[in-house]
């Protein structure tokens, strides 16, 4: 029933890696553990899975795996009914907070006691998707034009957040200030006033840089895409397994 | 639109940089703040916050309106509009509850609709008293 894609085994991964398998055979709720290799990647892993039947598919690792097999997920028609599990290798993430889990205990038991909640996920056209968050960064500001239904942008930004339900941060580091200003300001504890930031929210969006530039857009440190881009927000397209506690939290 | 948020939800709403230029309508159910350009529409459920970088070249509705920047449009605040020290409006304003600070240019017609049902409510009560009045004077002639 449970099909756990985890990173290649190296180091402290390895070790980590054999501390869940314990605990999920304890949980009895131990399945087919697969690992990502040269021959093997993280897609076509997930792929076997589905072909497979398994109906839990559980991401070990950490978002760049997570995000791979969400795309997956969300694109194989055949997967509309798999449930994404995730272990992740940090407790502090957006991602570990959506779900509520703490620590690798908590992670497996919530797969053992499967709360399934529907989640929103961005994806970057063509085919893209992602649960964290996206980046478009350049080393120095640059204009991109950004458009939405009948309203038209255009931005000076060395970076662009995008996060899930497509809310968008954008920041120009270069008009923070010089170095003796910020100094004064840090020395006098004044805050600067940050009239430079901008944060909206659409359903979908497509930027586009200057002269056509070809500015990366990376997900998990990883470049998925090069402007222009467009981004889209998807309801409810996963079912994903949340703790439990959640429940109380929520009530 | 940008910013289009499920109804019920409040979050920090929208936030228009000042190295931002936004051409269309901008709409939002929670708070904008501006400090960029835009040509067009601005409307909002909450509040809109022109700040003294901001220029706004068409129409802005919302509940409560301050302005500190520059304004080329008509506004309408169906609560509260607070045209600041530096703030400069070149339009009709309509507003329930109007305040302009010293220092503020405003260029336009005003126009209060509260003010104006009370003053239209006064000139009907007012009307049959000098009716009365006219149909005396004119038992004497």
């Amino acid at each position: 029933m449970y099909y756990y894609i985890m990173e290649p085994p190296k180091g402290k991964i390895a070790t980590r890696q054999e501390k869940i398998k314990d605990i999920l055979g304890d949980l009895g709720i131990a399945g087919e553990t697969v690992s990502s290799s040269a021959a093997r990647t993280i897609e076509e892993l997930t792929h076997l899975g589905i072909v497979k039947g398994y109906s839990t598919v559980v991401a070990v690792g950490g978002e760049a795996l997570v995000n791979k097999i969400i795309t997956v997920l969300a694109t194989e028609k055949t997967a509309k009914d798999v449930v994404l599990g995730v272990i992740p290798n940090e407790f502090d993430s957006i991602l570990a907070r959506k779900i509520n889990i703490h620590d690798i205990r908590s992670a497996c038991s919530a797969l053992k006691f499967r709360r399934l909640e529907s989640i929103d996920l961005c994806s970057i056209e063509p085919n893209r998707y992602f649960i964290t968050e996206a980046l478009i960064e350049n080393n120095r500001n640059y204009p991109i034009y950004f458009s939405k239904d009948n309203l038209q942008g255009k931005i000076t930004a060395d970076r662009i957040l995008i996060k899930p339900g497509l809310e968008i941060f954008t920041h120009d580091r270069s008009l923070e200030g010089n170095t003796p200003s910020k100094f004064y300001r840090w020395l006098f504890g004044k805050k600067p006033d940050d009239i430079f930031s901008s944060y909206f929210t659409a359903k979908k969006i497509r930027f586009e840089a200057e002269n056509n530039a070809a500015i990366p857009v990376k997900v998990s440190d990883e470049v998925v895409a090069k402007t222009p881009v467009t981004i889209q927000s998807r309801s409810k397209v996963l079912k994903i397994i949340v703790a439990r506690d959640k429940i109380k939290e929520e009530n | 639109m940008i910013g289009d948020k499920r109804p019920g939800t409040s979050g920090p709403g929208t936030v228009v940089g000042a190295n931002v230029k936004l051409v269309g309508t901008l709409q939002d159910a929670s708070d904008i703040i501006v400090h960029g350009r835009i040509e067009g529409e601005v409307i909002s459920s909450q509040s809109i916050s022109v700040t003294e970088t901001a220029y706004i070249k068409g129409p802005i509705s919302a509940e409560v309106i301050a302005v500190a920047g520059k304004v080329n449009g008509s506004i309408t605040a169906t609560g509260k509009l607070e045209i600041l020290p530096t703030g400069k409006v070149f339009g009709s304003i309509t507003s329930k509850d109007l305040s302009i600070r010293s220092g503020a240019i405003f260029v336009g017609k005003c126009s209060m609709p509260e003010g104006e049902k009370e003053v239209a409510a006064e000139e009907k009560e007012a009307a049959p008293k000098e009716a009365s009045k006219g149909g005396a004077d004119y038992e004497v002639e």
